[in-house]
Protein backbone atom coordinates (compact mmCIF):
# COMPACT_ATOMS: atom_id res chain seq x y z
CA UNK A 1 0.00 0.00 0.00
CA UNK A 2 1.53 3.47 -1.16
CA UNK A 3 0.30 6.31 0.00
CA UNK A 4 0.74 10.05 -0.68
CA UNK A 5 3.17 12.35 0.88
CA UNK A 6 0.62 14.56 2.18
CA UNK A 7 -1.40 12.16 3.45
CA UNK A 8 1.37 10.37 5.73
CA UNK A 9 2.10 13.79 6.49
CA UNK A 10 -1.06 14.64 8.00
CA UNK A 11 -1.18 11.08 9.23
CA UNK A 12 1.55 11.48 11.27
CA UNK A 13 0.86 14.86 12.49
CA UNK A 14 -2.62 14.03 13.77
CA UNK A 15 -1.36 11.05 15.43
CA UNK A 16 1.72 12.99 17.23
CA UNK A 17 -0.42 15.87 17.94
CA UNK A 18 -3.07 13.37 19.52
CA UNK A 19 -0.50 11.47 21.54
CA UNK A 20 1.74 14.32 22.38
CA UNK A 21 -1.19 16.58 24.10
CA UNK A 22 -3.01 13.73 25.44
CA UNK A 23 -0.18 13.04 27.60
CA UNK A 24 1.05 16.60 28.32
CA UNK A 25 -0.85 16.13 31.90
CA UNK A 26 1.90 13.19 32.95
CA UNK A 27 5.00 15.87 33.50
CA UNK A 28 8.24 14.63 34.47
CA UNK A 29 10.00 17.82 34.60
CA UNK A 30 7.56 21.43 34.48
CA UNK A 31 7.22 22.80 31.36
CA UNK A 32 10.05 20.84 29.48
CA UNK A 33 8.76 17.05 29.46
CA UNK A 34 6.69 14.60 30.37
CA UNK A 35 6.27 10.84 30.00
CA UNK A 36 5.73 10.52 25.78
CA UNK A 37 4.63 7.23 24.29
CA UNK A 38 4.33 9.81 20.96
CA UNK A 39 8.26 9.21 20.49
CA UNK A 40 7.09 5.80 19.67
CA UNK A 41 6.15 7.70 16.37
CA UNK A 42 9.14 9.22 14.86
CA UNK A 43 11.35 6.60 14.28
CA UNK A 44 8.33 4.63 12.45
CA UNK A 45 6.87 7.94 10.44
CA UNK A 46 10.85 8.07 9.42
CA UNK A 47 11.29 4.18 8.27
CA UNK A 48 8.09 4.98 6.66
CA UNK A 49 7.65 7.71 5.22
CA UNK A 50 11.00 9.50 5.29
CA UNK A 51 11.76 13.30 5.25
CA UNK A 52 7.62 14.06 5.05
CA UNK A 53 7.49 12.05 8.26
CA UNK A 54 10.28 13.81 9.98
CA UNK A 55 8.70 17.07 9.02
CA UNK A 56 5.28 16.38 10.40
CA UNK A 57 7.23 14.92 13.77
CA UNK A 58 9.22 18.35 14.19
CA UNK A 59 5.97 19.84 13.48
CA UNK A 60 3.89 18.08 15.70
CA UNK A 61 6.30 18.28 18.70
CA UNK A 62 5.86 22.48 17.96
CA UNK A 63 2.33 22.37 17.51
CA UNK A 64 1.60 20.03 20.92
CA UNK A 65 3.71 22.38 22.69
CA UNK A 66 1.68 25.12 22.33
CA UNK A 67 -0.72 23.07 24.64
CA UNK A 68 1.21 24.09 27.47
CA UNK A 69 5.20 24.03 27.54
CA UNK A 70 6.04 26.61 24.33
CA UNK A 71 8.77 28.61 25.07
CA UNK A 72 12.49 29.15 22.72
CA UNK A 73 12.85 25.73 24.20
CA UNK A 74 10.49 24.39 21.91
CA UNK A 75 12.76 25.54 18.68
CA UNK A 76 15.13 23.00 20.47
CA UNK A 77 11.85 20.10 20.91
CA UNK A 78 11.24 20.93 16.63
CA UNK A 79 15.01 19.60 16.35
CA UNK A 80 15.33 17.18 17.92
CA UNK A 81 12.00 14.95 17.65
CA UNK A 82 12.95 16.26 13.50
CA UNK A 83 15.81 14.12 14.22
CA UNK A 84 14.40 11.64 16.08
CA UNK A 85 12.51 10.47 12.52
CA UNK A 86 15.23 11.76 10.43
CA UNK A 87 17.87 9.66 11.69
CA UNK A 88 16.78 6.28 11.73
CA UNK A 89 15.97 6.36 7.65
CA UNK A 90 19.31 7.64 6.79
CA UNK A 91 21.11 4.99 9.46
CA UNK A 92 18.39 2.00 8.16
CA UNK A 93 19.75 2.63 4.63
CA UNK A 94 23.07 3.02 5.57
CA UNK A 95 22.81 -0.56 6.79
CA UNK A 96 20.87 -2.68 4.46
CA UNK A 97 19.23 -2.67 0.99
CA UNK A 98 16.19 -3.81 2.04
CA UNK A 99 13.27 -1.40 2.79
CA UNK A 100 12.45 -1.39 6.30
CA UNK A 101 10.88 -4.08 7.95
CA UNK A 102 11.38 -6.60 11.25
CA UNK A 103 10.52 -9.66 9.29
CA UNK A 104 14.31 -10.96 10.26
CA UNK A 105 16.22 -11.06 13.72
CA UNK A 106 18.89 -8.84 12.31
CA UNK A 107 16.18 -6.43 10.87
CA UNK A 108 14.72 -6.33 14.63
CA UNK A 109 18.55 -5.81 16.05
CA UNK A 110 19.31 -3.15 13.47
CA UNK A 111 15.80 -1.54 14.33
CA UNK A 112 16.84 -1.62 18.13
CA UNK A 113 20.40 -0.27 17.03
CA UNK A 114 19.07 2.84 14.99
CA UNK A 115 16.56 3.58 18.10
CA UNK A 116 19.44 3.47 21.00
CA UNK A 117 21.63 5.86 18.84
CA UNK A 118 18.54 7.85 17.84
CA UNK A 119 17.48 8.26 21.42
CA UNK A 120 21.33 9.15 22.72
CA UNK A 121 20.98 11.42 19.98
CA UNK A 122 18.02 13.52 21.22
CA UNK A 123 19.08 13.22 24.60
CA UNK A 124 22.09 15.01 23.91
CA UNK A 125 20.54 17.37 21.55
CA UNK A 126 17.91 18.61 24.27
CA UNK A 127 19.92 18.34 27.32
CA UNK A 128 23.40 20.11 25.49
CA UNK A 129 21.24 22.45 23.94
CA UNK A 130 19.24 23.78 26.86
CA UNK A 131 22.84 24.29 28.76
CA UNK A 132 24.01 26.15 25.52
CA UNK A 133 21.08 28.31 25.49
CA UNK A 134 20.04 28.67 29.49
CA UNK A 135 23.60 28.43 30.86
CA UNK A 136 22.01 25.64 33.44
CA UNK A 137 22.31 21.62 33.15
CA UNK A 138 19.58 19.74 34.29
CA UNK A 139 20.73 16.04 34.28
CA UNK A 140 17.38 14.75 34.27
CA UNK A 141 16.25 16.48 30.91
CA UNK A 142 19.02 13.65 29.52
CA UNK A 143 17.98 10.92 31.35
CA UNK A 144 14.19 11.20 30.96
CA UNK A 145 14.64 12.04 27.01
CA UNK A 146 16.71 8.98 26.74
CA UNK A 147 14.31 6.97 28.51
CA UNK A 148 11.45 7.85 26.79
CA UNK A 149 12.78 7.60 23.32
CA UNK A 150 14.54 4.28 23.83
CA UNK A 151 11.62 2.97 25.99
CA UNK A 152 8.96 3.85 23.61
CA UNK A 153 10.36 3.38 20.21
CA UNK A 154 11.59 -0.08 21.13
CA UNK A 155 8.15 -0.88 23.80
CA UNK A 156 5.73 0.86 21.10
CA UNK A 157 7.44 1.54 17.87
CA UNK A 158 8.42 -1.85 17.02
CA UNK A 159 4.89 -3.05 17.39
CA UNK A 160 3.39 -0.78 15.40
CA UNK A 161 6.10 -1.02 12.56
CA UNK A 162 5.36 -4.70 12.51
CA UNK A 163 1.64 -4.19 12.41
CA UNK A 164 2.15 -1.56 9.06
CA UNK A 165 4.65 -3.30 7.37
CA UNK A 166 2.95 -6.56 7.78
CA UNK A 167 1.00 -8.52 4.94
CA UNK A 168 -2.59 -7.38 5.67
CA UNK A 169 -1.24 -3.58 6.02
CA UNK A 170 1.11 -3.77 3.79
CA UNK A 171 2.44 -0.12 3.92
CA UNK A 172 5.89 -0.20 2.27
CA UNK A 173 8.91 1.68 3.57
CA UNK A 174 9.84 4.92 2.37
CA UNK A 175 12.51 4.51 -0.79
CA UNK A 176 15.90 5.13 0.45
CA UNK A 177 18.01 8.52 0.43
CA UNK A 178 18.82 9.39 -2.80
CA UNK A 179 22.70 10.08 -1.84
CA UNK A 180 24.43 10.52 1.19
CA UNK A 181 26.84 12.80 0.07
CA UNK A 182 29.81 12.71 2.07
CA UNK A 183 29.61 9.17 2.79
CA UNK A 184 29.46 7.37 -0.52
CA UNK A 185 33.08 6.25 -0.29
CA UNK A 186 33.34 2.84 1.86
CA UNK A 187 35.65 4.50 3.83
CA UNK A 188 33.15 7.08 5.04
CA UNK A 189 30.42 4.86 6.05
CA UNK A 190 33.26 2.65 7.88
CA UNK A 191 34.33 5.15 9.65
CA UNK A 192 31.40 7.81 10.47
CA UNK A 193 28.85 5.77 11.94
CA UNK A 194 30.89 3.71 13.57
CA UNK A 195 32.73 7.09 15.64
CA UNK A 196 29.68 9.21 15.80
CA UNK A 197 28.09 5.60 18.08
CA UNK A 198 31.41 5.88 20.07
CA UNK A 199 30.98 9.46 20.98
CA UNK A 200 27.16 9.12 21.65
CA UNK A 201 27.97 6.15 23.91
CA UNK A 202 31.05 8.14 25.96
CA UNK A 203 28.30 11.26 26.21
CA UNK A 204 25.80 8.73 27.59
CA UNK A 205 28.00 6.95 30.12
CA UNK A 206 29.72 10.48 31.39
CA UNK A 207 25.95 11.36 31.85
CA UNK A 208 24.43 8.47 33.16
CA UNK A 209 27.33 6.21 34.78
CA UNK A 210 29.56 9.22 35.46
CA UNK A 211 27.00 11.44 36.85
CA UNK A 212 29.46 14.46 34.90
CA UNK A 213 28.13 17.37 33.68
CA UNK A 214 29.49 19.89 31.15
CA UNK A 215 30.13 22.71 33.56
CA UNK A 216 32.36 20.61 35.69
CA UNK A 217 33.79 18.28 32.43
CA UNK A 218 33.97 20.68 30.03
CA UNK A 219 35.61 17.81 27.84
CA UNK A 220 32.21 16.92 27.48
CA UNK A 221 31.55 20.02 25.28
CA UNK A 222 34.79 19.32 23.28
CA UNK A 223 33.43 15.98 22.72
CA UNK A 224 30.33 17.32 21.41
CA UNK A 225 32.27 19.29 18.36
CA UNK A 226 33.03 16.43 15.95
CA UNK A 227 29.47 14.62 17.36
CA UNK A 228 27.78 17.21 15.94
CA UNK A 229 30.07 17.32 12.94
CA UNK A 230 29.37 13.04 12.55
CA UNK A 231 25.41 13.78 13.37
CA UNK A 232 25.85 16.46 9.99
CA UNK A 233 27.43 13.86 7.94
CA UNK A 234 25.30 11.10 8.49
CA UNK A 235 22.46 13.39 8.00
CA UNK A 236 22.91 15.06 4.29
CA UNK B 1 4.66 -12.39 10.03
CA UNK B 2 6.89 -14.33 11.70
CA UNK B 3 6.58 -15.91 15.00
CA UNK B 4 8.96 -13.43 16.57
CA UNK B 5 7.20 -10.12 14.97
CA UNK B 6 4.28 -12.19 16.66
CA UNK B 7 5.52 -12.54 20.32
CA UNK B 8 6.76 -8.96 19.95
CA UNK B 9 3.25 -7.88 19.27
CA UNK B 10 1.55 -10.12 21.63
CA UNK B 11 3.96 -8.63 24.19
CA UNK B 12 2.92 -4.98 23.18
CA UNK B 13 -0.71 -5.83 23.85
CA UNK B 14 0.25 -6.91 27.28
CA UNK B 15 2.18 -4.27 27.88
CA UNK B 16 -0.59 -1.86 26.71
CA UNK B 17 -2.94 -3.01 29.21
CA UNK B 18 -0.74 -3.59 32.03
CA UNK B 19 -0.32 0.22 31.70
CA UNK B 20 -4.23 1.13 31.41
CA UNK B 21 -4.46 0.79 35.24
CA UNK B 22 -2.54 3.96 35.38
CA UNK B 23 -5.07 6.23 33.79
CA UNK B 24 -8.21 4.36 34.38
CA UNK B 25 -6.82 5.25 38.18
CA UNK B 26 -6.89 8.65 37.13
CA UNK B 27 -10.69 9.00 35.91
CA UNK B 28 -13.09 10.27 38.45
CA UNK B 29 -14.07 7.95 41.23
CA UNK B 30 -17.91 8.33 40.26
CA UNK B 31 -17.01 8.02 36.21
CA UNK B 32 -19.44 5.43 34.77
CA UNK B 33 -17.81 2.37 33.45
CA UNK B 34 -20.08 2.82 30.42
CA UNK B 35 -19.19 6.22 29.71
CA UNK B 36 -15.66 5.03 29.89
CA UNK B 37 -16.62 1.93 27.20
CA UNK B 38 -18.49 3.84 25.17
CA UNK B 39 -15.94 6.93 24.80
CA UNK B 40 -12.59 5.07 24.57
CA UNK B 41 -14.35 2.74 22.08
CA UNK B 42 -15.76 4.91 20.09
CA UNK B 43 -12.92 7.55 20.11
CA UNK B 44 -10.83 4.25 19.22
CA UNK B 45 -13.06 3.67 16.29
CA UNK B 46 -13.54 7.06 14.83
CA UNK B 47 -9.42 6.83 14.57
CA UNK B 48 -9.06 3.77 12.91
CA UNK B 49 -11.97 4.76 10.69
CA UNK B 50 -10.34 7.77 9.77
CA UNK B 51 -7.07 6.59 9.12
CA UNK B 52 -8.14 3.36 7.29
CA UNK B 53 -10.58 5.03 5.44
CA UNK B 54 -9.55 3.52 2.23
CA UNK B 55 -10.02 -0.24 3.51
CA UNK B 56 -13.69 0.39 4.55
CA UNK B 57 -15.13 0.09 1.24
CA UNK B 58 -14.41 -3.68 1.60
CA UNK B 59 -16.99 -4.38 4.16
CA UNK B 60 -18.61 -6.52 3.68
CA UNK B 61 -22.20 -8.09 5.45
CA UNK B 62 -20.42 -11.46 6.95
CA UNK B 63 -17.61 -8.80 8.79
CA UNK B 64 -20.56 -6.62 10.15
CA UNK B 65 -21.73 -10.07 11.93
CA UNK B 66 -18.57 -11.37 13.05
CA UNK B 67 -17.83 -7.80 14.77
CA UNK B 68 -21.36 -7.63 16.11
CA UNK B 69 -20.24 -11.09 17.57
CA UNK B 70 -17.27 -10.28 18.76
CA UNK B 71 -18.51 -6.93 20.53
CA UNK B 72 -21.53 -9.38 22.51
CA UNK B 73 -19.00 -11.70 23.65
CA UNK B 74 -16.88 -8.47 24.99
CA UNK B 75 -19.48 -6.73 26.35
CA UNK B 76 -21.15 -9.69 28.60
CA UNK B 77 -17.25 -10.61 29.91
CA UNK B 78 -17.15 -6.59 31.05
CA UNK B 79 -20.81 -6.60 32.58
CA UNK B 80 -20.11 -10.06 34.46
CA UNK B 81 -16.40 -9.03 35.50
CA UNK B 82 -17.93 -5.21 36.84
CA UNK B 83 -20.53 -7.55 39.06
CA UNK B 84 -17.77 -9.78 40.14
CA UNK B 85 -15.34 -6.94 40.84
CA UNK B 86 -17.98 -5.04 43.02
CA UNK B 87 -18.73 -8.32 44.91
CA UNK B 88 -15.12 -9.73 45.61
CA UNK B 89 -11.74 -8.60 47.28
CA UNK B 90 -9.79 -7.37 43.94
CA UNK B 91 -6.90 -9.83 44.98
CA UNK B 92 -9.80 -12.86 44.61
CA UNK B 93 -11.61 -10.89 41.52
CA UNK B 94 -7.65 -10.49 39.79
CA UNK B 95 -7.02 -14.17 40.05
CA UNK B 96 -10.45 -15.28 38.97
CA UNK B 97 -10.01 -13.16 35.60
CA UNK B 98 -6.85 -14.73 35.29
CA UNK B 99 -8.28 -18.40 35.40
CA UNK B 100 -8.81 -17.58 31.98
CA UNK B 101 -5.82 -19.18 31.29
CA UNK B 102 -7.26 -22.71 32.43
CA UNK B 103 -10.32 -21.72 30.51
CA UNK B 104 -8.89 -21.35 26.81
CA UNK B 105 -7.46 -24.94 26.82
CA UNK B 106 -9.93 -26.48 28.35
CA UNK B 107 -12.53 -25.04 26.05
CA UNK B 108 -10.65 -26.08 23.40
CA UNK B 109 -9.89 -29.59 24.66
CA UNK B 110 -14.19 -29.53 24.39
CA UNK B 111 -14.00 -28.63 20.40
CA UNK B 112 -11.51 -31.40 19.99
CA UNK B 113 -8.49 -29.15 19.48
CA UNK B 114 -5.80 -30.82 21.84
CA UNK B 115 -3.48 -28.42 23.58
CA UNK B 116 0.13 -29.62 23.72
CA UNK B 117 1.67 -31.43 27.19
CA UNK B 118 4.03 -27.83 26.81
CA UNK B 119 0.94 -25.59 26.74
CA UNK B 120 -0.22 -27.76 29.80
CA UNK B 121 2.20 -27.85 32.09
CA UNK B 122 3.24 -23.83 31.67
CA UNK B 123 -0.56 -23.51 32.51
CA UNK B 124 -0.14 -25.01 35.60
CA UNK B 125 2.86 -23.41 36.26
CA UNK B 126 1.89 -20.02 35.51
CA UNK B 127 -1.25 -20.91 37.98
CA UNK B 128 1.05 -21.49 40.24
CA UNK B 129 2.45 -18.21 39.70
CA UNK B 130 -1.23 -16.41 40.19
CA UNK B 131 -1.76 -18.40 43.01
CA UNK B 132 1.60 -17.07 44.76
CA UNK B 133 1.69 -13.06 43.46
CA UNK B 134 -1.94 -12.24 43.52
CA UNK B 135 -2.31 -12.72 47.31
CA UNK B 136 -5.82 -13.90 47.17
CA UNK B 137 -7.70 -15.70 50.06
CA UNK B 138 -9.36 -18.70 50.15
CA UNK B 139 -12.60 -18.13 51.73
CA UNK B 140 -13.08 -14.88 49.57
CA UNK B 141 -14.34 -17.05 46.65
CA UNK B 142 -18.01 -18.19 48.30
CA UNK B 143 -20.44 -16.23 46.94
CA UNK B 144 -22.25 -14.88 43.99
CA UNK B 145 -18.91 -12.91 43.20
CA UNK B 146 -17.01 -15.54 42.22
CA UNK B 147 -19.66 -17.63 39.83
CA UNK B 148 -19.92 -14.09 38.24
CA UNK B 149 -16.42 -13.86 37.74
CA UNK B 150 -16.20 -17.37 36.36
CA UNK B 151 -18.33 -16.38 33.62
CA UNK B 152 -16.73 -13.09 32.91
CA UNK B 153 -13.61 -15.85 32.61
CA UNK B 154 -15.51 -18.41 30.45
CA UNK B 155 -17.05 -15.31 27.99
CA UNK B 156 -13.31 -14.01 27.86
CA UNK B 157 -12.02 -17.71 26.77
CA UNK B 158 -14.81 -17.71 24.13
CA UNK B 159 -13.95 -14.56 23.44
CA UNK B 160 -10.06 -15.53 22.35
CA UNK B 161 -11.22 -18.84 20.55
CA UNK B 162 -13.68 -17.05 18.29
CA UNK B 163 -11.19 -14.10 17.57
CA UNK B 164 -8.82 -16.80 16.42
CA UNK B 165 -11.13 -17.95 14.29
CA UNK B 166 -12.78 -14.88 12.73
CA UNK B 167 -9.19 -13.42 12.31
CA UNK B 168 -8.07 -16.00 10.18
CA UNK B 169 -10.90 -15.33 7.81
CA UNK B 170 -11.24 -11.76 8.34
CA UNK B 171 -9.16 -8.38 7.96
CA UNK B 172 -7.72 -7.94 11.08
CA UNK B 173 -8.22 -4.08 10.39
CA UNK B 174 -12.70 -4.35 9.48
CA UNK B 175 -13.28 -6.42 11.80
CA UNK B 176 -11.40 -4.76 14.60
CA UNK B 177 -13.59 -1.27 13.19
CA UNK B 178 -16.77 -2.99 13.24
CA UNK B 179 -16.01 -4.42 16.51
CA UNK B 180 -15.63 -1.25 18.07
CA UNK B 181 -18.30 0.14 16.32
CA UNK B 182 -20.96 -2.13 17.82
CA UNK B 183 -19.15 -1.80 21.69
CA UNK B 184 -19.00 2.00 21.97
CA UNK B 185 -22.95 1.58 20.57
CA UNK B 186 -23.20 -1.28 23.36
CA UNK B 187 -21.85 0.87 25.88
CA UNK B 188 -24.23 4.02 24.94
CA UNK B 189 -27.18 2.08 25.41
CA UNK B 190 -26.05 0.71 29.03
CA UNK B 191 -24.73 4.36 29.65
CA UNK B 192 -28.21 6.14 28.70
CA UNK B 193 -30.32 3.57 31.09
CA UNK B 194 -28.11 4.56 33.72
CA UNK B 195 -28.10 8.32 33.23
CA UNK B 196 -30.54 9.87 30.17
CA UNK B 197 -27.94 12.63 30.07
CA UNK B 198 -24.79 10.70 29.41
CA UNK B 199 -22.57 13.10 27.20
CA UNK B 200 -23.85 16.21 28.82
CA UNK B 201 -23.73 14.70 32.25
CA UNK B 202 -20.08 14.59 32.84
CA UNK B 203 -17.54 17.31 33.49
CA UNK B 204 -15.16 17.76 30.66
CA UNK B 205 -11.67 18.68 32.43
CA UNK B 206 -8.45 18.39 30.27
CA UNK B 207 -7.11 15.70 32.64
CA UNK B 208 -10.43 13.15 32.44
CA UNK B 209 -9.99 14.16 28.10
CA UNK B 210 -6.44 13.18 27.82
CA UNK B 211 -6.90 9.99 30.38
CA UNK B 212 -9.91 9.02 27.74
CA UNK B 213 -7.82 9.57 24.69
CA UNK B 214 -4.63 7.74 25.75
CA UNK B 215 -6.94 5.06 27.16
CA UNK B 216 -8.56 5.30 23.89
CA UNK B 217 -5.90 5.04 21.49
CA UNK B 218 -3.70 2.01 23.32
CA UNK B 219 -5.53 -0.26 25.14
CA UNK B 220 -8.62 0.00 22.31
CA UNK B 221 -7.50 1.58 19.17
CA UNK B 222 -3.84 -0.29 19.64
CA UNK B 223 -4.23 -3.33 21.48
CA UNK B 224 -7.21 -4.62 19.76
CA UNK B 225 -5.97 -3.87 16.10
CA UNK B 226 -2.72 -5.86 17.16
CA UNK B 227 -4.89 -8.68 18.68
CA UNK B 228 -6.38 -9.18 15.70
CA UNK B 229 -3.56 -9.30 13.73
CA UNK B 230 -1.39 -11.10 15.85
CA UNK B 231 -4.53 -13.93 16.03
CA UNK B 232 -4.34 -14.51 12.20
CA UNK B 233 -1.04 -15.89 12.22
CA UNK B 234 -1.26 -17.56 15.69
CA UNK B 235 -3.34 -20.09 17.91
CA UNK B 236 -5.49 -18.76 20.74
CA UNK B 237 -3.44 -20.84 23.44
CA UNK B 238 -0.23 -18.59 23.06
CA UNK B 239 -2.27 -15.62 23.21
CA UNK B 240 -3.60 -16.44 26.45
CA UNK B 241 -0.22 -17.79 27.58
CA UNK B 242 1.54 -14.14 26.92
CA UNK B 243 -1.44 -12.50 28.11
CA UNK B 244 -1.10 -13.99 31.29
CA UNK B 245 2.48 -12.51 31.68
CA UNK B 246 0.28 -9.21 32.30
CA UNK B 247 1.04 -9.58 36.28
CA UNK B 248 4.85 -9.51 35.57
CA UNK B 249 4.90 -6.44 33.74
CA UNK B 250 2.58 -4.37 35.78
CA UNK B 251 5.04 -5.67 38.72
CA UNK B 252 7.96 -3.99 36.34
CA UNK B 253 5.94 -0.98 35.37
CA UNK B 254 5.45 -0.10 38.86
CA UNK B 255 9.05 -0.51 39.30
CA UNK B 256 9.87 2.40 36.99
CA UNK B 257 6.99 4.90 37.08
CA UNK B 258 7.18 7.42 39.25
CA UNK B 259 5.00 7.23 42.32
CA UNK B 260 2.41 10.17 41.09
CA UNK B 261 1.79 7.94 37.91
CA UNK B 262 1.08 4.55 39.34
CA UNK B 263 4.59 3.65 40.78
CA UNK B 264 6.89 3.09 43.51
CA UNK B 265 4.43 0.71 45.26
CA UNK B 266 6.30 -1.77 47.38
CA UNK B 267 8.07 -4.71 46.28
CA UNK B 268 6.81 -7.76 47.93
CA UNK B 269 9.01 -10.77 47.74
CA UNK B 270 5.54 -12.76 46.54
CA UNK B 271 4.82 -10.50 43.83
CA UNK B 272 8.47 -11.09 42.87
CA UNK B 273 7.99 -14.72 43.13
CA UNK B 274 4.61 -14.87 41.37
CA UNK B 275 6.15 -13.24 38.84
CA UNK B 276 8.99 -15.33 38.15
CA UNK B 277 6.73 -18.50 37.99
CA UNK B 278 4.49 -17.04 35.48
CA UNK B 279 7.36 -15.93 33.10
CA UNK B 280 8.91 -19.58 33.42
CA UNK B 281 5.36 -20.65 33.20
CA UNK B 282 4.86 -18.87 29.92
CA UNK B 283 8.66 -19.57 28.56
CA UNK B 284 7.49 -23.62 28.97
CA UNK B 285 4.58 -22.97 27.10
CA UNK B 286 6.15 -21.51 24.48
CA UNK B 287 8.49 -23.93 23.27
CA UNK B 288 7.94 -28.19 22.58
CA UNK B 289 10.23 -30.14 24.80
CA UNK B 290 8.25 -31.77 26.35
CA UNK B 291 6.68 -33.27 23.27
CA UNK B 292 10.11 -34.27 21.67
CA UNK B 293 11.06 -35.45 24.71
CA UNK B 294 7.65 -37.67 24.85
CA UNK B 295 8.88 -38.90 21.45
Amino acid sequence: MKTGKQKQFFIVLAVFLILGISFKVMVLVEGLTEVRPVNAIPPVAGLLCGPVGALACGLGNLIADLAGTFSLNSVLGFIGNFMAAWLPYRLWYLLSEDAPNLHSGKNIFRYCFICLLGAMTVAWILSFGLYLLQGTWLRQIYTYVFFNNIGFSIGLGMPILIVLTSDSVGIQGCNAPERYRFLESGFGKRTVLPVYAGLMILLWVAVEVLERNPEGSPWMLAVSVPAAAGLFLLSV
Amino acid sequence: MTKTENNILLFSITLCWAASYIFIRNLPPDFSSYAYLTLTCGIAAIILSAAFAGKLKNLRKKTWVRGFWLSAILSVNLLLEKKGISMLDPANASFLAALTIIAVPLLQWFFHKRPTLNHMVGAIIILAGLCVGSGFSVRGFSGLGTAYMLGGCVSSAVYTIAVDGYAKEEDPLLICIVQMIFTALTGFVLWYRENPDTFFGLEYTRELLSNIFILAFFSKAYAYIALMFSQKYTDAISVTVIASTEPVVTLVLSLLLPAAYGGGQAFLASSAAGAVLIAFGAVVAGLSFLEDWGK
